[in-house]
């Protein structure tokens, strides 16, 4: 007899909701696109998917929860190895610390690039409404949005210079290209003066669009302009040393330990013991020979030879592996989505 | 080992590359991969510091003949270490190719963006590919910068516009994800792939059935493809990499050459064992 306890309405309740989620996809995947746009679920999918993306982030949290707990309670209780918990705790903090940091900076820098971008989307902006009827739209008149577009635009292209002549940091083929691109929005947007703004014709359309393509350059080239200026502040120096000095360089080294691993094993532990060992043996020196600069020294055929190999006996064998591996991750899925794999969350007992 | 890797690199010392069918079978499909103004191309750099070796060449050689096509590139991973790569591949190959011609410009905006790393896998990819408009679903690139702001990826429109999918990794399973979801009713592109030297027999599979339509096989495959490059733009150059290559070619040797001792060694001694045994 199975006692039925909270612990089994807990995983009934988990069991269910993993049924649900994958139901969804499941769905979506069989049903043809011409019900999945009835149902209406089409339209919403990218945001359903979206999410479980945002879902799926979470367990990132989870995980940070648990590391600093568990490494944590051995640091506290000082426990066997409880120095390496240290390091740990100490690179997590640090590296937490200063990528915050940089994301901080990096949202202002966006912000302050946003400010550039305002021109040629509200360019982009006035042109598409054009297109809209009045009847629906309830926006000012476009003589007023497009002196509005001006007033803007001069007044933060004016700030922006002063702010250029104090600025230092970044490099003087990006402060003239930067202002080069000031100057052509400058032009732009004088440009507008020209035409009367009663209604939208093609030529004043035009006017606009110039507007936007140099907006758009523009706020590129600040942009590029403000984060060279950043790369020498102390934030995101620490931030290249510690991700790209640090954690890419170990991160390369733990790899090119695997280089001496492979050494080592040619020597110790790559013996020919039986006819199958030999012919994979063979197989691997005709594939190493074929890929390499000094095979064709032996024979101008090692790549051909190579290649054979790989299309013919290799791919049937990968084909067969890959079925195989493909059938039982489809049970295993089939089983997680059932929650037949769960027995952790349960703890039913049985008498 | 250490001698095997330095002494070409120090020395600068290089050998012409093994010929590699699928690599030239690759150049042929992105030379003759039509793009129509509007059309882009999208490369998937799913690599770390990890396999930085084998997949940066890689990319690098992808990149270089899609700028020099002059093809609008939008660059984006699944992985999340590949944020170094994003940003300086596509810089590096710009400025080596102004180097190259220097009355010519390719700059960010125009001939690539970045939209960065986007979580969700399979997920991810596969609501990519059902959206209206690839440009309003990336939203903004990795600058902040909305993707419809950029003249050349403006107006995308949806995934049947994306003509080639490039996918560089050493990760198991992504290119898997790229194969499968990265597909819809009456579209399939042409995938072109960068591997490292352990996972070729797992590409070759598709390879030779026709989903895969190019395949660069480690470095190697990177070396061939700058050959072949070189061959149509003389003034390519792909010195460092054939030094590279080079370096990897010597470095397998070493390997074979201690299989081969390993091998010979306890052989030796058995036969010396026989010999001795049956004369002590």
């Amino acid at each position: 007899m199975v006692t039925i306890n909270s612990s089994d309405q807990r995983a009934r309740l988990i069991g269910i909701f993993t049924f649900l989620g994958g139901i969804y996809f499941f769905l979506y995947f069989v049903l043809p696109e011409s019900a999945i746009s009835f149902i209406g679920v089409k339209d919403r999918h990218e945001a359903i998917s979206n999410g479980f993306i945002v879902i799926g982030a979470m367990a990132i949290g989870l995980g940070l929860f648990n590391l600093v707990s568990a490494h944590g309670t051995r640091i506290v209780f000082k426990k066997i190895g409880w120095v390496y918990s240290l390091a740990l705790i100490t690179g997590l903090v640090c590296m937490l610390g200063v990528t915050s940091a940089q994301w901080l900076q990096s949202l202002a820098l966006s912000a302050e690039q946003q400010r550039s971008q305002i021109i040629s989307e509200f360019a982009q902006r006035i042109i598409d409404d054009a297109d809209k009827t009045t009847a629906t739209l309830t926006v000012p008149a476009l003589q007023v949005r497009v002196d509005a577009l001006k007033l803007y635009g001069f007044e933060h292209l004016s700030v922006l210079e002063t702010k250029l002549l104090g600025q230092r940091g970044a490099s003087s083929l990006l402060q003239h290209e930067l202002q080069k691109n000031i100057a052509t929005v400058r032009e732009k947007l004088a440009q507008l003066d020209a035409v009367s703004w009663g209604e939208l014709s093609p030529g004043s359309a035009t006017l606009l669009k110039e507007v936007v393509t140099s907006g758009a350059k523009f706020s590129v080239a600040r942009g590029a302009y403000l984060r060279e200026a950043a790369a020498t502040t102390t934030v995101q120096q620490l931030y290249t040393l510690l991700y790209e000095g640090f954690f890419n360089q170990l991160g390369s080294a733990m790899f090119a330990l695997l280089g001496v691993y492979i050494a080592a094993a040619a020597y110790r532990a790559f013996r020919i013991r039986s006819v199958e060992s030999a012919l994979m043996m063979a197989a691997a020196l005709i594939v190493m020979l074929g890929q390499i600069s000094f095979g064709r020294m032996i024979s101008d055929d090692m790549p051909a030879l190579r290649q054979w190999l790989l299309e013919v006996p290799n791919s049937a064998a990968f084909r067969a592996i890959r079925l195989g591996a493909g059938v039982a991750g489809l049970m295993l899925a089939i089983r997680m989505w059932l929650s037949i794999e769960s027995r952790s969350f349960s703890a039913g007992k049985k008498r | 080992m250490i001698l095997a890797v330095g002494i070409p690199v120090f020395l600068g010392y290089s050998r012409p590359p093994s010929r590699l069918v699928s690599a030239e079978r690759m150049y042929e499909v992105m030379a003759k991969t039509e793009f129509k103004p509007g059309e882009v191309a999208m490369v998937w750099l799913d690599f770390g510091p990890g396999t930085l070796a084998e997949n940066q060449p890689q990319a690098e050689v992808i990149l270089e003949h899609l700028f020099r096509r002059r093809v609008p590139v939008v660059l984006l991973s699944q992985y999340q270490q590949a944020e170094v790569a994003l940003q300086r591949v596509p810089r590096e190959v710009a400025k080596r190719l102004e180097r190259e011609l220097p009355d010519q410009r390719w700059s960010y905006g125009e001939a690539w963006i970045n939209a960065g790393f986007r979580p969700g896998g399979a997920i991810f990819i596969q609501a990519l590919v059902n959206a209206s408009d690839i440009s309003k679903f990336l939203g903004r690139d990795v600058t902040g910068m909305p993707i419809t702001q950029y003249p050349n990826f403006a107006a995308i429109g949806g995934v049947e516009r994306v003509k080639l999918v490039g996918e560089v990794t050493g990760l198991t399973g992504v290119f898997d994800t790229i194969i499968q979801f990265f597909q819809k009713g009456g579209y399939q592109p042409t995938v072109v792939h960068g591997c490292t030297s352990i996972t070729i027999p797992e590409a070759y599979i598709f390879l030779d059935s026709g989903q895969l339509k190019g395949l660069l096989e480690g470095i190697a495959g990177a070396a061939w493809y700058s050959e072949v490059l070189k061959q149509h733009y003389p003034k390519s150059d792909n010195t460092k990499l054939l030094v590279v290559n080079t370096a990897l070619s010597a470095a397998h040797l070493v390997i074979i050459l201690l299989i081969v001792i390993g091998n010979l060694v306890p052989l030796y001694q058995l036969l010396r064992q026989r010999l001795w045994g049956s004369h002590g």
